[in-house]
């Protein structure tokens, strides 16, 4: 069966350039400054209130740059069905916010009533992919168009996960229509913490359905003898994920590009930096997308 | 299949919810189960943090160490049931005032519902406040009127001089040299009509004379209310005050109306 929403990587409304995940911290120097970033991305959830100073930063942002709607809450990997009050206020803020790219993670947050508040393993099984094609063939419904998937950082691995991710990630995407958000981040600590081979997870993605990359920076915690890398979202971008993110637009070209920064938030200008840099290696990189 | 994956996923969230430090679902290899304290760690912080950035002023007068044992304990007991934080800690004052680590603060409590009212104000819905003209040209009906409140509007009645502590504690404000505190204030009332808050002190008749009229008393209800409390108490200026604040959003009846 034909995938209801088709994804196509390129759409007119979002430039290949880098783009900044915005903070409200930066909302004076951004919004007064306009500086030359291809386009911003906020959480969606952030700005499911009624009214405020939020959704009024987010109206003048919109005014000025491209923008897109990256959601953390839908519970896309979850066993259940979707919120529907949840979808629906999704719904209501890409009405009025048109955003050009939505975005939700496969990984799970709630259960039985209670949201988590965090990114939870997504369990890489049959069972699995056909819940998660069942919860994106929903929220694409809801949305009427296409949307992006993003990989998880792993720490582990589920004992019911028994299929390679980026299979996982790849075969979701070739049956619900959807096309993915490459976390390039997000394939280093899991190579690191869990031992998958990162460059053959970055090569065994088609070109085709990439459209947007995210990167960040990520803290190393030793407990216990043991070392982990924690997407935390908090430092710079590390110099092997620039590798890694180099070696996927060599080959699959010019893609939005998001670099994120959480916590420990610094000024605006060494976050702009990132996103120069970030620039500056798909200029350099990547071919042309195609006329 | 899929009640299968149901099952595992509830035990995963079962693991989340466990208070012992070595909890982990069922069927973890011993180094997934170490693992698993990162997810736990990740959703504890989440819930505090969100929090400390609702409660600045909560925090600042127990200290971190505090608040964050204080908030932890909180969020085992209550984690969100909506897929945001933006309005989490609903209940977080009542928790504060049955908390009792915290007993040697006996306002903190009524701080955190401040907090919780300038929370909610911040994030209420855009609506134009009542012009005062509009409210002048009822005339003679107006005593009988019943005003709209404004959806960011919160009162917020404490026998403790809460808005001035809010004040200290937040940057919202420079914190003032030695702090003011207002004689025999009855509570703080809490604004936003437009993109800007404002918190003020409230003496008790305009205390009392505010809070009927939010809870829907007309004016008349309200003066009398006020002048229970302060025999002098002056209700055109504090009817005018209010109104030019953004207390009100409309009228919602005519005074002739059903008598």
């Amino acid at each position: 069966m034909p995938a209801l929403y088709p994804f196509t990587p390129f759409t007119p409304r979002m430039p290949a350039r880098a783009g900044v995940g915005f903070k409200g911290e930066h909302a004076e120097t951004v919004c007064g400054d306009r500086p030359d970033v291809g386009w911003f991305e906020v959480h969606a959830e952030n700005y499911m209130v009624d009214g405020g100073q939020r959704l009024a930063v987010l109206e003048e942002l919109r005014g000025s740059y491209p923008l897109s709607l990256h959601g953390v809450g839908l519970s896309l990997g979850g066993a259940e069905r979707l919120d529907p009050d949840h979808l629906r206020a999704f719904r209501e803020l890409a009405d009025r916010f048109d955003p050009a790219l939505i975005s939700e993670h496969i990984a799970w947050s709630a259960q039985g009533g209670v949201w988590f508040a965090d990114l939870l393993p997504p369990s890489l099984s049959r069972a699995g992919l056909d819940r998660l094609c069942d919860n994106i063939d929903e929220m694409q419904e809801a949305l009427g168009r296409p949307i992006l998937i993003e990989n998880p950082a792993n720490y582990l691995v589920l004992p019911d996960s028994d299929m390679n991710e980026a299979d996982f990630i790849v075969e979701t995407a070739g049956r619900s229509g959807c096309g993915l958000l490459v976390d390039v981040n997000n394939i280093y600590l899991s190579a690191e913490n869990v031992g998958i081979d990162a460059d053959a997870y970055i090569d065994a993605i088609p070109a085709g359905l990439v459209g947007e990359i995210h990167l960040a920076g990520f803290t190393i915690d030793e407990h216990a003898g043991e070392r982990l890398l924690i997407d935390s979202h908090g430092a710079a971008v590390d110099a092997a994920v620039w590798r890694l993110y180099d070696r996927l637009i060599a080959r699959v070209g010019l893609r939005p590009t998001l670099v994120e920064w959480d916590r420990d938030i610094p000024d605006w200008p060494v976050l702009y930096a990132e996103a120069v840099e970030a620039e500056s290696r798909l200029v350099r990189l990547a071919e042309p997308a195609p006329a | 299949m899929s009640a299968q994956l149901a099952a595992r996923q509830a035990e995963f969230a079962e693991a989340l919810g466990d208070p012992s430090p070595d909890a982990a679902p069922d069927g973890f290899s011993e180094a997934a189960a170490r693992r698993f304290r990162i997810y736990r760690n990740n959703v504890r912080v989440a819930l505090i943090e969100a929090l400390a950035a609702a409660y600045p002023a909560v925090l600042r007068l127990v200290g971190e160490p505090f608040f964050h044992r204080m908030a932890g304990v909180y969020a085992a007991a209550e984690p969100p049931r909506r897929r945001t934080l933006n309005l989490y800690g609903e209940n977080f004052a009542d928790f504060v005032a049955g908390f009792a680590p915290a007993g040697g603060l006996p306002y903190l409590a009524d701080v955190a519902r401040l907090e919780r009212a300038v929370l909610e104000a911040r994030h209420a819905a855009d609506v134009p406040a009542l012009d005062p003209a509009a409210a002048a040209a009822l005339g003679s009906g107006l005593a009988a009127a019943r005003l709209i409140p404004h959806p960011a509007a919160r009162l917020v009645r404490s026998e403790y001089p809460i808005a001035e502590i809010w004040r200290a504690n937040t940057a919202e404000a420079p914190a003032p040299d030695g702090m003011v505190l207002t004689a025999g204030a009855a509570g703080a009332l809490v604004l936003r009509p437009a993109l800007s808050l404002s918190v003020e002190a409230l003496a008790p008749g305009r205390c009392a004379f505010a809070e009927t009229l939010l809870e829907g008393g007309d004016p008349s209800a309200a003066h009398a209310a006020a002048t229970s409390l302060e025999e002098d108490f002056d209700v055109i200026l504090a009817f005018r005050e209010l109104l030019s604040a953004g207390a009100f959003a409309g009228v919602a009846n005519e005074p002739d109306e059903g008598g």
